[in-house]
């Protein structure tokens, strides 16, 4: 029907801007090789120029450099977080669906424990105690993050494993390791894909917010909400320059938008 | 579930949940090199020169010298019974702090969900009667793009708008709507682009039940069948999506009060990591935690009010 | 369901109006302050808020020449020996809990807040009274502590406040007294009826803590407040085109410094500590992010204090190949990553700053690159004050950006003995131990002969100079805001008192 072909054109949309953000953050440094770090104290705030193309920040630091490694800092992270979420989040459900009872049941609640709690609170609060840093950052959004791909892939799982070709195979002798690689990783894979994409986009946003509030990111990192934050003082002087990360986080927040919109829903319709 | 089993779980959440924050905050405190007597010392004493003797004193005092476990039991019963300690910088009690900011939080929050809500529920609705049209189209993207920018963005630019340059509203104090009223629009916007959306689903499927289409085939007006039969069916989604809305409001608390100058329990949170005021901080998380939990919990009891018939 | 909405209402309208609006200016009689300083615990030797608003006096003050004149103390004399000093009490002095000023409270003060405040460089044995007089005992002589006692966080409070447990509210002799303190982040005063002194014109003052020194701006370009504090240096400009607020920009004896651990190997060597001064281009810094290449720092203490500014020092340079040339020196070699490393250990730092003076934390970026390039890693720490203190006294700092007065204690002496003396201050030295610099502090501190004074600060400032305890990189314009509404304003560059009893509402 018209309905699914109108979701089509976006989803493909979508999916452009994400791919452009990753190839930006992978290539982006590469291609534009300049410090982002390098200060140069005789033209702070710069305007846009040929030396600088979106000019210099309040220390005299390229603005684009900084950009682009930002993006490549934003999605690195990101990145990291879901996979580790995927795998930890499918492990525990497979725990949880293998052995049952006491174990099942308190993982299941464990989760919905950790699913419950405002995720940025706990980051908020432990960030500075245990001193920042990105493998900090990247630890604490994925202890809140991977209750979500837990309840998925149970919920899911818990469908597939009842079905009538999983008890099948079952009878005829497979192991639990093959059933899973055969029917219940295909199955639930594109669940936890489309889930992932639209956690990068969430992630990207949540760090952009411990940049700007200066929790957990420490200088000389370039990060957009950290040069939203620095550079907001000086809005009458520099536009270009605080223009530039807020763009950026728009792109992001854009292809997040069109993604989440569009992709398949990542409810299995089990509870 | 009977009303008793639903208000059981709520509660063993609660608990759960009350605990893993109050264990994590010890943990990640005590585990630190930093020693917690002295920082305690320096901040009661604030300004005496480094002292063995003293942080000494300070640690029998605080009762630091007995082993970790005994410390942590104490640490989890002390918060259970909402006492958090002193703050390390005021050296008041931390639940007067949590009650003063938590009343200015209150504030906005409140205000800003109702009129959020009062936002959202028309716009929706909206959307859904017209679903396709160009008005359509244009409330849903602005409703979204609004909603999925970070609120930090939103609030600079309000900021800058109607108190910098039109000179609308103000920066400092904790009531009077002239303060309050760029607060509340930044958390409405910020809630209801959210919301509306889920609205407009909702009510489109309504719309498309097979008992609504033979109702207006038999010639009811839609106006009345919607509000006689439609509202219920439609108000379910967007109830079980509150927690959603909750956890946003949350956020804004944080980002909004931080960039508002605004003495809510975000704000405070924020000045309290950056002096690293430990007993503060964890009061704080656990003051915004169980806020969110009980409205999360209010959502429940009022889903399984209307509903109740259906499930029994 | 009703009833829920029908609560939840009420609830939300009785929060909502339990709190009437506030305006400030003229027309309600309020001074409104936007502070990057949070009010702390109600204690004097804790809260700058409390003598800056004129809740709290001191027993001396400094008169805007230094010379150093009785506030709540009328006069005092000496012995012979420079060890017993007796201060005569001003009568008929009221706090503003209305028990009267003696001297058995001002002797009780000094007694408690005695390691609290600058009294603790005292070598004090005894404070005691003797009718309207108190006595203070040191054990050697010491001929600065008038101008000790200058220093803001020697307020005098009432009997009532001196017990341990901090209050909700705080009773001092000053021009205002203080109504409410139930909101931490804001104090409201109101004029004292029956101050002693000069009674102020302005009948309330509420002093606002607000630690985002944007949210200050944007407040002094609304008009919302009379004073905003500690504003960047950007601000003139942003602040260039509102009618109602002038941006002042006012030179005061205070610096900005990189406070180094010295008790820290490798910091604990004097080349080291050299190498990092020559890499520090302070002109840049000054230019660029304080606005004012004036401020770049050639020495420790700046020329608006002739007697301490010595003119014959070599000034400060950056001259980063000495600097590698020093850390060669010093057994460094650079690793395949450009950082130094000796005996594997590699020159990592962490360096912690504060941002209620906004500029600390961009200095502190700045000179983590500069630092980088002669091969010394830094990591950056950002909170508040209470880092660089907490880090001081439980020995956790390596380094930190920080900013201190030479004039709390109006005679430079007083910065010095509280900054260097000894193993250093929050806002001075750390660890850094020099008994020969040690001797000389107590010399001064017990001459009175004014040329062999000069002499002693020469050698005091030229070893300072020399050995780098805290490497000085600039001094201090401090910018702020002050609304048109109001005049007689005068800044105190002894930062103690707004001196809001002195100002009127402009016609």
């Amino acid at each position: 029907m018209s309905h699914v072909s109108e979701a089509r054109r976006p989803w493909k949309l979508g999916i452009a801007l994400t791919l452009l953000f990753v190839m930006t953050a992978t290539f982006g440094p590469l291609l534009y090789a300049v410090d982002p770090n390098a200060q140069n104290l005789l033209s702070v705030l710069s305007p846009p120029g040929a030396q600088y193309p979106l000019g210099t920040d309040q220390l005299g630091r390229d603005v684009l450099a900084r950009l682009l490694h930002s993006a490549r800092y934003s999605a690195g992270i990101a990145i990291a977080v879901v996979v580790f979420s995927i795998a930890l989040g499918c492990i525990l459900a497979g725990i949880a669906q293998w052995t049952g009872g006491m174990i099942s049941t308190s993982l299941v609640m464990f989760s919905d424990a950790v699913y419950a709690l405002p995720g940025l609170l706990v980051t908020l609060l432990l960030a500075d105690v245990l001193g920042g840093g990105a493998m900090v950052i990247v630890f604490l959004l994925w202890i809140v993050a991977w209750p979500e791909y837990f309840r998925l892939s149970y919920s899911v799982g818990q469908q597939i494993v009842n079905s009538d070709h999983v008890l099948a195979s079952r009878l005829a002798g497979a192991s639990g390791g093959t059933i899973f690689r055969l029917q219940v990783l295909p199955v639930i894979l594109p669940y936890l894909l489309s889930l992932g994409a639209i956690s990068v986009g969430r992630i990207v946003l949540a760090i952009a917010t411990l940049g700007f509030l200066g929790v957990g990111i420490a200088p000389p990192q370039a990060e957009w909400g950290m040069m939203i934050n620095d550079l907001r003082v000086y809005w009458q002087i520099s536009p270009v320059q605080l223009a530039a990360p807020v763009f950026a986080i728009v792109w992001v927040v854009l292809a997040l938008l069109i993604l989440s919109q569009s992709m398949p829903k990542a409810k299995p319709g089990l509870n | 579930m009977t009303l008793a089993a639903l208000l059981a779980r709520k509660a063993l959440l609660i608990l759960t949940i009350t605990l893993l924050v109050a264990s994590c905050s010890f943990w990640a405190v005590h585990l630190l090199p930093e020693n917690i007597a002295m920082q305690i010392a320096a901040a009661r004493f604030s300004g005496t020169e480094p002292n063995q003797q003293l942080a000494e004193v300070v640690s029998q005092s605080y009762g630091l010298d007995r082993p970790i476990l005994v410390q942590y039991a104490d640490w989890l019963a002390g918060t259970l019974t909402l006492d958090f300690g002193v703050s390390l910088v005021t050296g008041r009690d931390v639940v007067h702090d949590i009650a003063h900011h938590g009343q200015n939080s209150l504030r906005t929050v409140f205000w800003g969900f109702i009129a959020g809500v009062a936002l959202a529920i028309p716009t929706g609705y909206v959307c859904a009667r017209f679903a396709g049209s160009h008005l359509d189209t244009v409330l849903t993207v602005f409703s979204a793009a609004i909603s999925t920018i970070p609120s930090f963005l939103v609030a600079i630019v309000m900021v800058q708008l109607f108190v910098v340059e039109l000179g609308l509203a103000t920066l400092s104090g904790t009531s009077g709507w002239a303060r309050l009223w760029v607060l509340v629009l930044t958390i409405a916007l910020s809630i209801s682009g959210l919301l509306s959306r889920v609205v407009r689903t909702a009510v489109i499927d309504v719309r498309l039940q097979p008992f609504m289409l033979h109702a207006l085939i038999r010639g009811v007006p839609e106006r009345e069948l919607f509000w006689r039969h439609g509202l219920k069916n439609a108000l379910r989604p967007v109830l079980n999506y509150l927690p959603v809305v909750f956890m946003f409001l949350i956020y804004d608390v944080i980002v909004i009060e931080t960039v508002f100058n605004y003495h809510g329990l975000g704000w405070a949170l924020i000045n309290a990591v950056k002096a690293l005021d430990v007993p503060l901080m964890q009061g704080l998380v656990l003051a915004l935690v169980l806020f969110y939990l009980c409205c999360t919990t209010l959502s429940d009891l009022l889903t399984w009010r209307i509903y109740r018939r259906k499930a029994s | 369901m009703k009833h829920f909405f029908l609560a939840a209402a009420v609830t939300g309208a009785v929060i909502s109006l339990t709190a009437a609006p506030g305006h400030a200016g003229p027309a309600d009689d309020t001074i409104r302050i936007a502070s990057p300083w949070k009010i702390g615990a109600l204690i004097p030797s804790a809260s700058t808020a409390l003598s800056r608003t004129g809740v709290v006096e001191t027993l001396t003050m400094p008169t805007t020449d230094g010379e150093i004149v009785g506030l709540l103390a009328e006069s005092w004399i000496p012995n012979d020996t420079l060890t017993e000093w007796r201060f005569k009490i001003r009568s008929g002095v009221l706090f503003h809990d209305g028990s009267p000023l003696t001297a058995e409270t001002v002797a009780a003060n000094l007694t408690k807040f005695q390691e609290q405040s600058s009294l603790r460089t005292a070598p004090v044995t005894n404070i005691a009274f003797e009718g309207d007089e108190v006595v203070v005992k040191l054990d050697r002589p010491y001929s600065i502590l008038p101008a000790v006692l200058a220093d803001w966080n020697t307020g005098i409070v009432s009997a009532a406040n001196l017990t341990d447990e901090t209050g909700d509210s705080v009773a001092g002799t000053g021009p205002f007294s203080v109504t409410d303190a139930s909101d931490p982040t804001m104090l409201k005063l109101s004029a004292n009826d029956d101050y002693w002194g000069k009674k102020a014109t302005i009948g309330k003052v509420e002093y606002l803590f607000v630690p985002d020194a944007q949210a200050r701006q944007a407040m002094a370009q609304a008009g919302e407040v009379e004073f905003a504090f500690s504003l960047p240096v950007t601000a003139t400009k942003m602040l260039a085109s509102a009618d109602s607020v002038q941006v002042q920009i006012q030179a005061i004896p205070r610096v900005r410094a990189l406070k180094l651990n010295g008790g820290l190997a490798p910091l604990d060597e004097v080349v080291v500590r050299q190498a990092i001064s020559y890499a520090i281009d302070r002109k840049g810094i000054a230019s660029s992010i304080v606005g004012n290449p004036d401020t770049a720092a050639s020495q420790l203490f700046p020329a608006s204090l002739p007697a301490w500014h010595d003119t014959s020092l070599e000034p400060f340079s950056h001259d980063p190949a000495k600097a590698a040339e020093l850390l060669a020196s010093a057994g460094f070699t650079k690793g395949d990553d450009g950082i130094l490393i000796r005996d594997g250990d590699r020159f990592e730092i962490e360096m912690r700053t504060y941002d209620s003076r906004p500029e600390l934390p961009v200095i502190g970026v700045a000179i983590q690159s500069m630092l980088k390039e002669v091969g010394i890693e830094v990591t950056m720490k950002q909170g508040d004050w209470t880092v660089i203190s907490d880090g001081h006294t439980d020995g956790t700092l390596e380094a930190g950006i920080v900013s201190d007065s030479f004039v709390y204690v109006p005679d430079p002496i007083g910065a010095l003995s509280e900054n260097f003396y000894k193993s250093g201050g929050f806002w001075g030295s750390m660890n850094w131990n020099n008994d020969e610099f040690d001797a000389l502090v107590e010399t001064y501190q017990r001459t009175v002969d004014p040329e062999k004074l000069a002499q002693l600060r020469t050698d005091m400032v030229a070893m300072i100079h020399e050995e780098h305890p805290m490497v000085t990189v600039t001094w201090y314009d401090d910018v702020y805001a002050v609304s048109k509404n109001v005049s007689n304003f005068t800044f105190d560059v002894y930062e103690r008192d707004f001196g809001l009893n002195r100002l009127t509402w402009a016609e």
